[in-house]
């Protein structure tokens, strides 16, 4: 027990041993008590789900802010035609540049890509 | 130890196992206290095991999700003290068999003997009501002042007020003289 300087008035201990013992009923709680009550509160909590089966709200709404985040024109990937059939031509050095025109970083794509096109037009590919 | 607001906070939010396991902890934590205090207004066992029930009942609702849910903003102990006299009182109203101590004549009180410890609690039926419970919740149940005045809806000042004249009376009883004398 913490006191206070509010716990201003107390008692000496035999005073105090007398009112817990005249406190002491020995009450009898019995086991349907006990069951009953407990049986009580696994009703209440019946329907609650485990932690793991419930929708973790900030981790949805995570995934949905970083998908709208990926499908942004900055964070695609650029429009050099790593797959494509053909080889790259100067129409996609242009067509690149037009997309990424302001964009920091871009600039060093666009001449990357340039000089695989000169490069490739050097050796008689394009 | 996990502390009541905790177990409180897992009764609020824990799943169904958790939360269950959470109020059993409570229960068993508190439920002499409650039983306790219930015996300190209705005189059998029986009745005070009602008062139990009930207390938990109510508490138990206070979750969801019949309930909102509860924030302990003071010791669980002031939350169930109200819930268990109020219970305890209600049931003694509903019985003409339980005479409050106010509607007790003077005459009608045990009378003081000088056969030792047992003198008290005829002492303690004597007193009046609110000054009784003060008492027993200060020196039995342990609660700091504070407690007792959240537990009873009443201001501070009252709870020493009325602590101040149940101890008054306790001390120059000859019952306590004499507890007290070498």
């Amino acid at each position: 027990m913490t006191h206070t300087d509010n716990e201003f008035e107390e008692l000496p201990d035999t005073l105090i041993e007398a009112l817990k013992s005249a406190d002491e009923a020995v009450p009898l709680i019995t086991a349907r008590v006990d069951r009953e009550v407990l049986k009580m509160a696994r009703e209440q909590f019946a329907d609650r789900k485990p932690a793991w089966r419930r929708p973790a709200w900030a981790a949805i709404a995570a995934t949905v802010l970083l998908a709208v985040v990926i499908g942004q024109p900055q964070f695609q990937r650029s429009s050099m035609p790593v797959m494509s059939p053909r080889p790259p031509d100067i129409s996609d050095v242009l067509k690149l540049a037009r997309e990424r025109a302001g964009e920091s970083g871009a600039q060093a794509e666009i001449d990357a890509l340039a000089m695989q096109v000169v490069s490739l037009a050097a050796r008689g590919e394009s | 130890m996990n502390d009541d607001a905790h177990l409180v906070d897992i009764c609020n939010h824990g799943d169904a196992r958790d939360a269950a396991n959470a109020f059993e902890t409570l229960y068993i934590r508190h439920k002499d206290f409650v039983i306790r205090v219930a015996l300190r207004f209705v005189p059998d066992n029986d009745s005070a095991l009602d008062v139990l029930q009930e207390t938990f009942t109510y508490l138990l609702r206070k979750f969801p999700p019949t309930g909102p849910g509860l924030t302990l903003t003071a010791s669980l102990t002031s939350l169930l003290y109200p819930v268990a006299r109020n219970s305890a009182l209600t049931l003694r109203r509903k019985s003409d068999r339980f005479p409050h101590s106010d509607d007790v004549l003077p005459d009608d009180l045990p009378a003081a003997t000088n056969d030792g410890p047992s003198d008290i609690p005829a002492l303690l039926r004597g007193l009046p009501d609110e000054r009784r419970e003060v008492l027993m919740l200060r020196f039995v149940d342990d609660l700091p002042l504070q407690d007792i005045a959240t537990a009873l809806d009443i201001p501070l000042g009252t709870v020493k007020s009325r602590l101040h004249l149940a101890i008054k009376t306790l001390r120059e009883s000859p019952e306590a003289k004499k507890l007290l004398s070498p």
